[in-house]
């Protein structure tokens, strides 16, 4: 086996069991998504091999054993780097001095720490104080110190929970950029659907120390049984294959699969993906001819489930690719949904995010 | 200052035990503290107990021990001569060893306290950015404990400087070995020459005070240097502070 394998089941705390064992994949972001209180820390800690009581957690990497029945490698000589939820900046150092805390440290190869300090834009604050940032630079700076230890594998622990949302984005933009061009096995917790769609690229599920669904990211997102169609925010990925930019509109048009979608802004990549949130797709019988809306594609109802009372949830096909929908009950029985049936959904591109 | 030979002798004499005692002292200390801010349990509190009697125990009672202890016929004694030579009791040695007992508390406690103030979120994080224990130990404890180490010697210098009980029970004045300054004053009062005991006691009196108004003054420095800074470079990024 190729990358990073975990398998933990034991008591955590009274009342609590972690039993959880999933794969993540070489060079590829893996995601950790699940409620707070779910266990994912614990698993990230074990991973890190900052749980020495975790006795029955195994942690493998590539042809090594890092944690085993009778067997513990120190955290320090594990070649990961952890990004945690409050940064944890050394406060005595500077910027500077915390990067090169990581860097006197770092494992052979990997990026120029000059190139690192570019893609995080760190050059202005480079001398000042760890004491002296703002939420996003202090995040900032715990990535970048992260990924100047030139680790396998870098674990990132909720890293947006206390930034504002432009600061967030700004990280995210980072951290796409960095899954990009660094070659990282990245493992991503976080309980947010948004992050997850714009990062991962394998999902595991967790609920209440448990996996409740593994797989590549579209798969587990399209699942209507896990429990993550419910939630409000429940969104799909579609992947496009060629990007180009309107100049006239200032729009950016993707293909999907042969069809345009047209995103507000310029993309970095000529692939990738967008994230479309199932509350901004609605679903029209016939192709509307007079809408302000752009995006409208020709899909199949491939499934329905009802989420409460007043809603459900469609799972649409468009040429191999999967898009959730959620409309009202109402409206389903209005236009006499049903699986197999040939719609149009259509999507606002203000409410798009595109990603690479 | 108009000192006596024999007087300029203590004075030498006494800053000697109180930097070869502050040097030993930190040195020891500096592991025991580390060791008590990571421990729980009965064991950690009986050796606090240990570590903090020289506290509440009156010095001569210390000093009785001591002696008793150091006599060429005890254990102690007997290892000591068969190592150097010479005996233990009535030398310099033994007033280096009496004061790193009697000043113990002094270097243990602020560092313990220093070493289990620094969050384990920092360690378990420089752990994961690759420094092994011994390397968290140099570019984590020791920094963030800087004021601590600072606090702990000069403690531990001003309080060997004014140590009387314990050198009085083991020391025996006799001068260029065991006469310091403040058991050259005690003879001095004995003998009557108040003027004499007037100078040397001036002449601690100040240096103490001087001693602990630069380290006072230092400490004051630092951390009024440091809320002015917090105030002017919140974001340095905003205010184009940096480079």
């Amino acid at each position: 086996m190729n990358g990073l394998a975990v398998d933990i089941d034991q008591p955590v705390k009274p009342g609590f069991r972690l039993s959880i064992r999933f794969e993540a994949r070489e060079g590829a972001t893996t995601a950790l998504m699940g409620p707070s209180g779910s266990g994912k820390t614990s698993v990230l800690d074990a991973i890190a091999g900052l749980r020495p009581d975790l006795v029955g957690a195994s942690v493998s990497y590539a042809d090594s054993q890092w944690s085993g029945a009778d067997q513990f490698l120190a955290s320090w000589r594990r070649p990961l780097a952890y990004v945690f939820q409050d940064g944890r900046l050394l406060p005595h150092l500077s910027v500077q001095g915390n990067l090169l805390y990581a860097r006197k440290r770092a494992l052979p190869g990997g990026l120029n720490l000059e190139t690192i300090i570019d893609w995080f834009e760190l050059r202005p604050l480079l001398n000042a104080p760890a004491t002296a940032l703002s939420a996003g630079q202090r995040q900032r700076v715990a990535i970048a110190r992260a990924i100047a230890k030139n680790p396998r594998i870098m674990l990132l622990d909720e890293p947006l929970a206390n930034l504002d949302p432009a600061a967030a984005a700004q990280c995210i933009r980072h951290l796409r950029r960095v899954r990009r061009e660094a070659d990282l096995t990245m493992l991503y917790v976080s309980h947010r659907i948004d992050e997850v769609c714009d990062l991962a690229d394998y999902l595991v599920l967790m609920d209440s120390g448990s996996t409740v669904a593994e797989g590549p990211l579209t798969d587990v997102l399209n699942r209507l049984d896990t429990g993550l169609e419910s939630n409000p925010s429940a969104a799909s990925v579609l992947k496009y294959t060629n990007a180009q930019w309107e100049k006239e509109s200032s729009l950016c048009r993707c293909d999907v699969g042969g069809h345009w979608i047209y995103v507000p802004q310029r993309v970095p990549t000529n692939e990738g993906r967008i994230r479309i949130a199932a509350k901004d797709v609605s679903i029209c019988r016939s192709k509307p001819q007079d809408t302000s809306i752009l995006n409208i594609l020709p899909v199949t109802v491939a499934a329905t489930t009802d989420i409460d009372a007043a809603h459900l949830m469609l799972r649409l096909e468009l040429d191999g690719q999967s898009l959730l929908a959620r409309i009202t009950q109402k409206s389903a029985r209005l236009l006499k949904l049903k699986g197999g049936d040939s719609v149009f959904a259509q999507i606002k591109s203000t409410a798009l995010v595109p990603g690479d | 200052m108009l000192l006596s030979a024999g007087e300029w002798q203590a004075v030498v004499l006494t800053l000697e035990l109180a930097a070869v005692s502050t040097v030993i002292l930190l040195a020891l200390g500096t592991p025991i503290a580390l060791w008590l801010a990571n421990t729980r349990g009965s064991l950690r509190a009986f050796a606090e107990a240990v570590i903090a009697l020289p506290l509440v125990l009156p010095p001569t009672v210390l000093g009785f021990y001591l002696l008793i202890s150091f006599a060429p016929d005890s254990p102690l004694g007997a290892l000591w001569y068969n190592a150097f030579g010479r005996d233990l009791a009535f030398s310099f040695s033994a007033l280096v060893l009496g004061s790193c007992i009697y000043s113990m508390p002094f270097v243990v406690q602020p560092l313990q306290l220093a070493f289990a103030s620094i969050p384990e979120d920092l360690h378990s994080m420089t752990a994961t950015l690759g420094a092994s224990p011994w390397d968290r130990f140099w570019t984590l404890t020791v920094p963030l404990s800087k004021r601590a180490f600072m606090l702990a010697g000069a403690l531990a210098f001003a309080h060997t400087l004014g140590e009387f009980g314990v050198v009085l029970m083991i020391g025996g004045s006799i001068p260029g070995e065991t006469q310091v300054l403040s058991i050259a004053l005690y003879e001095h009062v004995e003998s009557m020459n108040y003027p004499a005991a007037h100078r040397l006691a001036l002449l601690i009196l100040a240096t103490s005070l001087i001693l602990l108004f630069a380290l006072y003054r230092r400490d004051g420095w630092r951390l009024g240097a440091k809320s002015s800074h917090l105030h002017n470079q919140t974001h340095p990024a905003e205010n184009g502070h940096g480079r």
